[in-house]
């Protein structure tokens, strides 16, 4: 895995404004889509101070240097680079969780992001909540801007706000995906549609995950949904893996929840499956 | 030069935490500065191509013809102009007036900031923004305010006089803020958070607020904001 090929990759920033709507689950589902396609990933935790992804991944054990120790010259690139223990393409720089945001400045992470991008396919930067300081470093060095935000009327206000700073930051419109989705609460009204939150944000739209109880405990357990082939929302991620790669994937159906596809099936004759 | 108080005669190249800043001196005549740009350009041809940079009048007066000129020399060299900024305070206003970002670095969070002038009623002219204006943002305009795009919930639209909206309101709009109950605030759609034109105050409903799925024209009436559907007669049939 040491080739020395230069790659032109693409730096991904995902972001949200709104705090706790998935960015952190989202960074680390897509990524391990990418990398079980064979791309090089390189996941960049940019929440320092409150660092995470490494959690979601089930890494924390293996962290010996971070983003901070990188940029203030402590140690290499590569001793900071933590290999996934499931994918051998996945990777993962980890947030200091003993500095603040202001450890690192925007230029800084525009250098670490031209460093990676000539060793990795796809750079992914998971972006902490907010619009100040930690905002504006972890979209410093991206090409492009994924916004999370969940069909709720506070995180769409949020993900609007996000939208106008990357508008003004003069990077190319961010795509939308829409987390935690309910159909049956979409289905009685109780809950903002995809259509709603597109109809204010007015971006293209790139993933739509529904909600899906089996996330937490994946999250709490460090094993990304994206690789288990069961999972509507692993299905999801996958993808919005595949859209990055430039595929034709149609959205899927959410008007049919879980149950009812089950209890149609069972009905139907085929067997009780989980 | 020596003159009784000096006088800036050459065009600096400042870098800044904003990024690069071309610095335009106040006392020589554009055709100098003009040939001052062209070699520092040429000088430094790989360090500014590609480059963004703010035009710094500094205390240099403005003039649209100069700026034009001189976009015309940077855009020839590849480099663009991100913002005209000025340090006297008519100066800026005036670079505003023109539609020109005076600053970089924070999103145009007011795109247009006027005082308001106090005796200068409104007249004819308006300001003219095509844009939406996303959460955050907010516009003031000294006179009729036009926006071409939508107004989104957590964004301030204020006008001396009337506002049009080409698009959907969701957001907050005050149309007559000098006291004109006269003035009115057209929209493609209008389900605001908040109208108000002079000293009055409309909110959306709090729950069920049924909105208009048609143009709408909101105006004064026996001292209350009221919102009507703009009818468009059917002529055939």
């Amino acid at each position: 895995m040491e080739e020395q090929q230069e790659r032109n990759g693409r730096v991904i920033t995902i972001t949200s404004g709104k705090g706790g709507v998935g960015k952190t689950t989202t960074t680390a589902n897509v990524g391990a889509a990418l990398a079980a396609r064979g791309k090089s990933v390189v996941l960049v935790d940019a929440d320092i101070g409150l660092r995470n992804l490494d959690i979601v991944l089930g890494l924390e054990n293996r962290i010996v240097y971070d983003i901070v120790d990188v940029v203030e010259g402590r140690c290499r690139l590569r001793q900071a680079l933590i290999r996934d223990k499931r994918l051998s393409t996945l990777h993962l720089i980890p947030a200091a969780q003993t500095r603040d945001k202001e450890a690192v400045s925007p230029e800084q992470m525009q250098e670490l992001c031209r460093e990676l991008r000539q060793q990795f396919d796809f750079v992914l930067i998971d972006s902490p909540a907010g619009i100040e300081r930690g905002f504006r470093n972890a979209i410093a060095g991206a090409d492009e801007v994924l916004v999370v935000t969940n069909p709720e009327v506070s995180a769409v206000r949020d993900a609007d706000r996000i939208v106008g700073l990357v508008e003004a930051a003069e990077l190319p419109p961010p795509r939308l995906i829409v987390n935690r989705i309910d159909p049956e609460l979409v289905r009685r009204g109780d809950m903002l549609s995809v259509e709603d939150v597109l109809e204010i944000l007015a971006i293209p739209l790139i993933g739509v995950v529904p909600a899906d109880e089996t996330i937490v405990t994946a999250t709490n357990r460090g094993e990304p949904v994206a690789l288990d082939p069961q999972s509507r929302a692993g299905q999801a991620f996958r993808d919005i893996a595949a859209r990055l790669l430039g595929e034709e994937v149609p959205f899927q159906p959410l008007e049919m929840p879980d149950g009812v596809w089950r209890r149609m099936l069972r009905a139907l004759g085929f067997g009780g499956r989980a | 030069m020596v003159d009784g108080e000096r006088l800036e005669t050459t065009v600096r190249v400042r870098g800044t935490q904003d990024g690069v800043r071309l610095v335009l001196p106040r006392g020589v005549p554009f055709s100098s500065v003009l040939a001052q740009v062209r070699e520092v350009l040429e000088s430094k041809a790989a360090f500014f191509r590609g480059a963004a940079l703010v035009l710094d009048y500094a205390e240099r007066e403005p003039s649209l013809d100069e700026i034009a000129a001189l976009q015309h020399l940077l855009d020839s060299r590849g480099v663009r102009i991100q913002a005209v900024s000025a340090e006297v305070p008519e100066h800026r206003e005036r670079l505003v007036r023109w539609g020109l970002r005076t600053e970089v670095g924070e999103p145009p969070r007011r795109l247009r900031l006027v005082e308001p002038s106090g005796e200068e009623g409104v007249d004819g002219s308006a300001t003219y923004v095509r844009r939406t204006l996303r959460s955050g943002m907010s516009v003031e305009a000294p006179g009729h305010l036009i926006v071409i795009g939508d107004v989104n919930p957590g964004a301030l639209v204020v006008a001396g006089g009337d506002v049009l909206v080409w698009g959907v309101v969701r957001g907050t709009v005050h149309a007559g803020r000098g006291g004109d109950t006269g003035a009115v605030i057209a929209a493609l759609r209008l389900a605001p958070m908040q109208l108000r034109i002079a000293q009055l105050v409309a909110r959306s409903p709090d729950r069920g607020g049924q909105l208009l799925d048609a143009p709408a024209l909101a105006r004064v009436v026996d001292g209350q904001i009221v919102i009507e559907p703009w009818r468009i007669e059917r002529r055939s049939s």
